[in-house]
């Protein structure tokens, strides 16, 4: 049967509007999608950007329901938000709840350049699509749908029509249980001791053989934001958090150029910039 | 109607995954696997083309000529990669049987990939093949730079991805049907919906070219190689990138063949762009896997050329058949050279090393030196790598054939460009020793590795009419 | 309003999700921006199937969900993995292997 001889023919005709019914609704979910996906972009905390997007796959699952797809609506909510949006949960909680983005733009202007973007793809995919689906009536799924038949539709496309890409999915969860396994595997027999993992530390097999330097340990102030010296009164570059160092530094050089070279000799409580000659050891 | 399946055609694949199950528990499955999977496809290379999974007309699964050199040298390359990766597996204690595993799971994935006639099938099986290499390039779980690469790999391209598949929810919208034949029928009479076609297309060819890495979708390749096990870079590189462009040429070829005009400029720009990117920012490099990984881009620019001429109203089906003949060519060129270099690491590690690690090759091992120059001449395209030659040639002809001299001199230049860092790293293979340094013995599975790549290269070098001329059955 | 609108409101999620994919740094929040962009497919898919009048349109929904599920195991174990080694989920503390 061809499609397109068929939606040829109604190009003239009439464009369909659906009903009061489906419009309400439209207009209820649209702006609760809409919303639910700058939530998600927009939240600063990476669980509320979660939940917005749960709200947006909420909405489109009753939306997938309205248009009669009531099996891919009721997977969409159970499968999609009920089982997937909960493993992001679980997994945020563990590991990506703490890291929250920071505004410091790593490239210059990038926000920017993603938003001219972002216009520019919505301006190229709306553009595309609606001029050309003006004069396009939709047929409508009544029959398939007949007497709760939708689900018995799918099911006999899926096995019949589909069969070898539905045998394909299968392999592919298979394949993806059996790489999770694999990647989420800790090997717990073997935990090294206190003296091995010094040994191991002053081997070179770590960054640095003692610990961090916390901030503010042998500096005239109490606060994250001041470093920590080293031995010579240098300051020590990894005792301040990388957020604060844009701001740190800045600040800081016109106290060190005040307090440099002020008090006689060698202080391990001045703010040197660089070691002149040999500091208390 | 319940639909008949012809076992023997599926056969190749099938017997892959169940040697992929077998391989968790049985030490040598995998091999045997890989020789059942390869005795199947020579037994369809004696019968005519075959298809199941059919509805009325379409079927999803075809076996043709395309379908079995894209196989065939998609079996050798991973007999290949699963031989080099046993040293790197036994000596960074990497966990073996699920390591075999995922490598078949992915090779059955490609194979499939190269016989799907329909769009859902094409989208499954490139999954298949992604998601245990998402594993693969992360396996080295302790090691920050392999989670990271595989956290790259993973984000591009999930999100390639989503974008294909908007494409392709476009494409259906416009035409009403998944199977390629169908589409290309509806996609060759006039309709009102040709805009949304338009677009669909645009956008599943953007997605298809984060998966053969072609610029700009490029900037996962280089730190993904260098932080995944060498053996994983070469699947990438070759079987990966082959499944990639074998499922491009079907979507192009046989579905969006009446819009020429409209994806063959933009196909043309990717490929000029993928080869000169590649080509200069390679001279640069200095680490082998990263020079490897921008020559691997500068290759998919001119495996993309032929199609970029489609739009001067060439044959499509010469022009596909140029493009698969590069493919096939450059498979085992490139599968070879990443053999070689897996036996070359930092000290006491592997990864293929700095290019001045190789100095002085020659002189303690003469025979791996000799396939590698071998190997990076077919590469450049010179004599005596006369299969790079041959290749070089077909994508040329296919170029000019269809009226696009300004890509072809592009190509030449670029041809020119590469000849500098492929000669200049075959030329520290035979130069003095460095004192001091020492090559290790290479292992015998390395060895058979590297020499079936050399046997297979060879063979391209003397009869290229093998795997020439093939294009896709339409 | 038409079925069109639908078709508009996927166009506008999806581009809200490539966005988001490059303005966000932490990798969770850019993965859960690639699932609002299959949404938006899932979205397209559906109402192309009404608009055609055929169920294959509702298929490929289904497998497309299948698939995003399969994404979302994998690349969670990866995320998890690279938590374990780096201590952090940004993307931008992602810079060992430098250009």
């Amino acid at each position: 049967m061809s499609n397109s001889a068929m939606l040829l023919a109604q190009a003239g005709a009439e464009v369909a509007k659906v009903s009061t019914g489906e419009a309400i609704s439209f207009w209820i979910l649209a702006p609760l999608a809409l919303g639910g996906a700058l939530g998600m972009i927009f939240a600063r905390n990476a669980v509320h950007s979660a939940m917005f997007l749960v709200l947006t796959m909420l909405s489109l699952g009753v939306m997938y329901m309205v248009q009669q797809a009531p099996f891919l609506g009721f997977v969409q909510i159970i499968v999609y938000t009920g089982a997937i949006m909960m493993l992001f949960l679980f997994v945020l909680m563990l590991v990506g709840r703490d890291s929250s983005d920071s505004v410091v733009e790593v490239l210059r202007g990038q926000r920017v350049w993603a938003a001219i973007l972002g216009i520019g793809l919505a301006g190229l995919l709306v553009t595309g699509v609606a001029e050309a689906l003006t004069s396009v009536r939709p047929v409508g799924l009544a029959e398939q749908n007949a007497g709760g038949a939708n689900v018995a539709n799918i099911g006999r496309s899926v096995f019949t029509d589909y069969l070898f890409p539905f045998e394909l999915t299968s392999a592919l969860l298979i394949t993806a249980a059996l790489g999770a396994m694999v990647l989420g595997y800790t090997d717990k027999s073997k935990r090294r001791t206190q003296r091995e993992t010094a040994d191991a530390r002053f081997r070179g097999e770590h960054d640095r053989p003692s610990p961090l330097p916390g901030p503010g340990v042998y500096a005239t102030a109490n606060s994250v934001a001041v470093p920590a010296l080293l031995p010579d009164g240098s300051i020590a570059p990894e005792s301040v958090s990388a957020i604060i160092e844009a701001t740190a530094s800045r600040e800081l050089a016109t106290d060190i150029e005040t307090v440099a070279g002020a008090i006689p000799g060698p202080d391990a409580h001045a703010l040197k910039p660089a070691a002149a000659k040999e500091g208390d050891k | 109607m319940v639909q008949t399946v012809d076992y023997l055609a599926i056969g190749p694949p099938l017997i892959l995954a169940l040697s992929a199950l077998a391989a968790l528990f049985l030490r040598h499955a995998a091999f045997v696997g890989l020789v059942l999977a390869g005795a199947g496809e020579v037994v369809l290379l004696t019968g005519g083309p075959r298809r199941t999974f059919c509805v009325d007309t379409s079927c999803s699964f075809v076996v043709d000529d395309f379908t079995l050199l894209l196989q065939t040298v998609m079996l050798i390359a991973g007999l290949v990669v699963l031989l080099m990766a046993q040293g790197e597996i036994r000596d960074t204690r990497l966990p073996a049987g699920e390591f075999h595993f995922l490598i078949l799971a992915a090779l059955s994935g490609a194979m499939t990939l190269a016989a799907g006639r329909d769009l859902v099938t094409l989208v499954v099986s490139l999954e298949v093949v992604s998601l245990p290499v998402f594993a693969l390039v992360a396996l080295r779980r302790y090691d920050g730079r392999s989670s990271e690469a595989g956290v790259k790999m993973f984000l591009v391209s999930v999100v390639s991805t989503a974008v294909m598949l908007f494409g392709i929810s476009l494409v259906y919208g416009a035409t009403g049907s998944l199977f390629l034949d169908r589409i290309g029928a509806v996609l060759a009479t006039p309709s009102p919906l040709e805009s949304v076609a338009g677009v669909g297309v645009v956008l599943v060819l953007a997605g298809f070219g984060f998966k053969v890495s072609a610029v700009p979708f490029h900037f996962w390749a280089p730190d993904t190689y260098q932080g995944s096990p060498v053996a994983v870079a070469g699947f990438l590189s070759v079987i990966s990138k082959a499944a990639g462009f074998a499922g491009l040429v079907l979507v192009l070829v046989i579905a969006f063949e009446p819009f020429a005009r409209v994806w063959g400029p933009l196909v043309a720009v990717l490929a000029a762009v993928s080869m000169t990117a590649g080509n200069l920012v390679a001279l640069r490099q200095r680490t082998a896997i990263r020079l490897l990984a921008w020559s691997s881009i500068a290759q998919a620019g001119y495996m993309l050329a032929p199609l970029g001429a489609a739009g001067g109203g060439a044959p499509l089906d010469d022009l596909a058949a140029a493009t698969i003949g590069y493919v096939a060519i450059y498979a085992l060129m490139n599968i070879g050279v990443f053999a070689t270099i897996s036996v070359v690491g930092w000290i006491g590690r592997y990864g293929g090393g700095e290019l001045d690690d190789y100095r002085g090759l020659a002189r303690t091992h003469p025979l791996v030196a000799v396939a590698l120059a071998f190997f990076l001449a077919c590469l450049a395209g010179l004599p005596p790598g006369l299969a790079g030659l041959f290749a070089k040639i077909v994508v040329f002809q296919g170029t000019i054939l269809g009226g696009y001299g300004w890509l072809a001199v592009i190509m030449a230049g670029n041809t020119v460009i590469g000849l500098f860092y492929y000669l200049a790293w075959a030329t520290r293979l035979f130069a003095p020793l460095p004192d001091g340094v020492r090559f290790g013995r290479i292992a015998r599975p390395v060895g058979v590795a590297i020499g079936i790549a050399a046997v297979g290269t060879a063979v391209m070098s003397v009869v290229p009419q093998l795997v020439l001329g093939i294009s896709t059955g339409g | 309003m038409t079925p069109t609108y639908y078709l508009l409101l996927s166009a506008l999620l999806f581009t809200i999700g490539a966005v988001g994919v490059l303005v966000r740094r932490n990798a969770i929040v850019v993965f859960m921006c690639v699932e609002l962009m299959l949404n938006a497919v899932n979205l397209t898919l559906v109402t192309f199937a009404r608009i055609n009048g055929s169920l294959d349109g509702q298929v490929m929904a289904f497998f497309v969900m299948v698939v995003a599920a399969a994404e979302v195991v994998v690349g969670l174990a990866i995320i998890m993995s690279i938590f374990r080694t780096r201590r952090t989920a940004s993307v931008d503390d992602a810079n060992l292997l430098k250009y």
